[in-house]
């Protein structure tokens, strides 16, 4: 999953932390981060190509802002781990011959 | 923030012993912080003790501490996969007696407000980024 891979970065999950507030344009996100200009255009390009977030041009500069579809795909994912735990769960709750065993 | 329930033909307490002491069985083998399948998962029953996977050559992976310790009814503990140690999720189970078995009722959120008030209100703001790293670490772990 696209979405899964781009968010296995701590700055790009800083970068969408700070777009869940509100747009920013790429300037001010690169002031928050101790890299350079074309590495913060780099994340962003790759959360853009996960879905996670979009951008439009203001000027002669891009603003980004989350994109609410990439973020609903993850829960569900997360739903559907928990879904296969409990369905798991019920399999070896009802045919556990001695649960006080070791 | 997730809102789950199941029906077991089982009493509670029966549940409270398959969901603790055989959680290595159950726990979706694709999902394990060490990456292999063939680790089992153990909780310390107390507050305060570990939930956490052991490999058979002996590595220890902590996925959460319990906060809360009271069986057949509930147990709650925080959760670590994805957002690590120091951010961790929340994950509270409760048995609920019912005609023929116990509604299991699993909640997994940001974290609980009376265990970590400093962060709570951060979790709360970027939860769906919590929501997704962790997600990220189980695909990680997936075979």
């Amino acid at each position: 999953m696209k979405a899964l891979d781009a968010l296995g970065n701590p700055v790009r999950r800083e970068m969408l932390a700070l777009l869940r507030d509100r747009p920013r344009p790429v300037g001010e996100l690169a002031e928050r981060f101790p890299i350079s200009r074309p590495a913060v255009s780099r994340h962003l390009k790759v959360l853009e190509g996960a879905g996670l977030v979009e951008h439009e041009s203001v000027g002669r500069e891009n603003h980004y802002r989350v994109c609410r579809e990439g973020f609903e795909a993850v829960e569900a994912w997360l739903d559907a781990f928990w879904d296969e735990a409990l369905q798991r769960f019920k399999l070896v709750a009802e045919n556990l011959d001695d649960p006080e065993s070791p | 923030m997730i809102d789950k329930e199941i029906v077991v033909a089982v009493a509670p307490s029966r549940a409270f012993l398959a969901w603790t002491r055989r959680i290595g069985m159950w726990w979706p083998p694709g999902h394990r912080m060490s990456g292999s399948t063939d680790g089992d998962l153990a909780f310390e029953e107390r507050v305060g003790g570990r939930l956490f996977e052991r490999t058979p050559d002996g590595r220890e992976f902590d996925y959460g501490v319990v906060l809360e310790w009271d069986p057949p009814a509930c147990l709650r503990h925080s959760f670590f996969p994805g957002t690590g140690r120091d951010q961790p999720t929340e994950v509270e189970v409760r048995f609920v007696a019912v005609e023929g078995g116990t509604r299991v009722e699993v909640r997994h959120r940001a974290a609980g407000s009376a265990a970590f008030p400093k962060t709570a209100a951060v979790f709360e703001r970027n939860w769906e980024v919590v929501l997704a790293a962790f997600a990220e670490h189980a695909r990680i772990a997936t075979p």
